[in-house]
């Protein structure tokens, strides 16, 4: 399943969880974040890994430590001057087998442990 | 959004309340707890973590950060567990704040959300109690320890789920009631078993009677063990202040069995003669805990071989033995155990065994023997009340059948002597070897007689101020064993005849 596929699949799941989507691709000098989105007043930042074996992924490997950083990295970039409002971290895994979604997939301290 | 509840820690044998304060509030999600933690803290939030989100409670996705104040206070073990959950539902508004008020939380949690005993339950429980607070939640296996301290409602609960559904109402949890255990006298050896050694004996009653501290000297297999294993038969048993207090320093070691909470009978302690430092006068990693001379508090403590063990330990016991308590510095934690034992030692005469025995000869070199003694300092030879020699049984006596009284008339007389001494002290002090300058000088009245018998005797052996003043003592409770108001001449006599450390041929 290629990359861009993936979101677009990702972005229409999150609709149905009654998400609202508030940017994709958000870029930054640091990188990239796939998906931000609300979710009630959550501000959820999402990764997307398209998969093609239709396995589901652990958490774990779905988002290695180089990838939780960035993300942290790049949240924190997106948040800056911006109110305070409660923040998550998502995955969704999109396989031929179907749509694997983790909510709050990680926080700072499996950050901090890696990094 | 912001809560905070109550917990405690053990700090020596007396506990400290903690308050663990939780805030949550928006922001990148993550769990910090603060409030100098030891490592086994830090872990809590893992186990906080999978506990609620076991429990089908929502573990929530935002900035928590926990605090535990006093913030200079060194925290250790797991026993902020169920504080630190109950804290932060609280704080999320799952568990109602006014139920969570006036109350101690202690305990450990398993990834499950079982809630699992701790150790220092009792100490807790006192602080909680001395600090004005009615109620406690404890693991269901810490209820009964907790539960002996009188005016405090103790809750036990199996798992948070259980915490939970008490504090939101949902479950009534009846308070732990409050039990004072009988238990049974341990098996000691009865005294009718040791034969002879009516000396040894008599020596063993005044020092039970009095609490003094007794040397025992003789060749190996005269019974100098089996007399100090009779010694906890024959003294008498714990008044529930004292049990109290015994069961905290227990409880605080981690030594307590949760299914008899209460120690009721005097502690015999006989550590090994290659026993360390810290494990006799306490310390270790962290937060000191009590070792040896601490655990014998209001018993025993029976150093057998003593001029085996190490110089450095037998001089440490220095200040317990002057002052019944010891304190334990640490690395910036100092912390004063009560160490208020009975010594008894017992040694040879030489290390071969037989110096001054008439069937079996030394083969000592004299300077060996020198040596040998020499292990002991004088300074810690002064802090003995009674010295006495054990020597080998002859041949009449050990056919014979025995015959000695029983350790149940023996502790009939030390009972009385006692009583006669906790009349004397008011409550103050328990026995004649605690008396301070100002009571000996108040309590120890001598006749005429034996004033005189007493200045001669600081000539004859030598006597330092210390050890005048420990002849007097041992005084006091011979006379309080005869139920004389006075000291007469022959109890000071008889004192001083335990006064010697026995030389060659003293036998």
């Amino acid at each position: 399943m290629e990359g861009k596929q993936a979101e677009e699949l990702a972005v229409q799941y999150l609709r149905t969880q009654g998400m609202r989507i508030v940017a994709r691709n958000w870029r930054w000098r640091g990188g990239e974040i796939d998906i931000i989105a609300k979710d009630g007043d959550t501000l959820v930042f999402v990764e997307v890994k398209g998969r093609t074996s239709p396995e589901f992924l652990s958490p774990q490997e779905a988002v290695d430590h180089r990838k939780r950083l960035h993300l942290w990295r790049s949240a924190q970039a997106y948040l800056q001057g911006k109110p305070a409002v409660p923040v998550r971290f998502d995955v969704v895994a999109v396989t031929p087998a179907g749509i694997h979604h983790i909510r709050g997939a990680f926080q700072e301290e499996d950050v901090r442990a890696s990094a | 959004m912001f809560a905070q509840v109550l917990s405690g820690t053990p700090y020596g044998v007396e506990a400290r309340l903690v308050e663990v304060q939780c805030d949550v509030g928006p922001g990148l999600p993550g769990f910090t707890i603060v409030g100098l933690p030891e490592k086994e803290v830090s872990e809590a939030r893992d186990r906080v973590r999978s506990a609620i989100r076991n429990l089908g409670l929502e573990f929530p996705q935002l900035r928590i950060t926990a605090n535990l104040a006093p913030a200079d206070l060194r925290k250790e073990g797991a026993g902020f567990d169920l504080a630190l959950a109950v804290s932060l539902l609280s704080a999320t508004g799952q568990i109602p704040r006014a139920r969570t008020g006036e109350t101690v939380f202690l305990g450990e949690l398993s990834l499950d959300g079982g809630v699992r005993p701790v150790r220092g339950v009792l100490a807790v429980a006192l602080a909680a109690k001395s600090a004005g607070i009615a109620r406690m939640v404890v693991a269901r296996e810490s209820a009964a320890e907790a539960a002996l301290v009188e005016g405090l409602q103790v809750f036990p609960v199996a798992d948070l789920a259980e915490a939970v559904a008490f504090l939101r109402g949902e479950k009534e949890i009846p308070p732990a009631p409050r039990v004072i255990p009988e238990a049974p006298p341990p098996d000691w050896i009865d005294l009718a078993l040791v034969k002879g050694q009516e000396h040894a004996r008599r020596a063993l009653e005044i020092a039970a009677a009095g609490g003094h501290h007794l040397l025992m000297i003789g060749p190996p297999g005269a019974g100098k063990s089996l007399l100090a294993r009779c010694l906890p038969g024959i003294l008498p048993p714990l008044s529930l202040d004292e049990a109290l207090e015994v069961s905290r320093i227990h409880s605080v070691a981690g030594l307590l069995p949760p299914e008899r909470p209460l120690l009721r009978w005097r502690p015999f302690r006989a550590p090994h003669h290659t026993i360390s430092y810290v494990g006799m006068v306490g310390g270790g990693h962290g937060i000191p805990v009590p070792g040896e001379v601490s655990l014998a508090h209001h018993g025993v403590l029976f150093l057998d071989e003593l001029p085996e063990f190490d110089r450095k330990v037998l001089e440490a016991l220095r200040q317990p033995l002057e002052d019944r308590a010891i304190t334990v510095v640490r690395a910036g934690v100092s912390v004063t155990f009560p160490a208020s034992f009975m010594l008894v030692g017992a040694m040879n005469p030489c290390p071969c065994g037989h110096l001054g025995d008439p069937l079996r000869p030394c083969r000592c070199r004299p300077h060996e023997v020198v040596q040998y003694r020499k292990k002991l300092s004088g300074p810690f030879l002064d802090r003995i009340d009674l010295f006495v020699h054990v020597p080998r049984l002859s041949k009449e006596e050990l056919l014979g059948e025995g015959g000695g009284e029983g350790s149940e008339a023996v502790r009939k007389r030390v009972m009385e002597a006692r009583a006669i001494q906790a009349r004397r002290f008011s409550g103050k002090l328990h026995t004649n070897a605690e008396m301070g300058p100002r009571e000996v000088k108040k309590f120890c009245v001598l006749t005429g007689e034996a004033k005189g018998l007493l200045a001669r005797a600081i000539e004859h052996f030598a006597l330092t101020g210390r050890g005048y003043v420990r002849t007097l003592k041992v005084a006091r409770t011979i006379a309080d064993l005869a139920g004389s108001d006075t000291i007469g001449a022959e109890h000071v006599a008889e004192a001083l005849q335990y006064r010697a450390f026995p030389e060659e041929g003293a036998a």
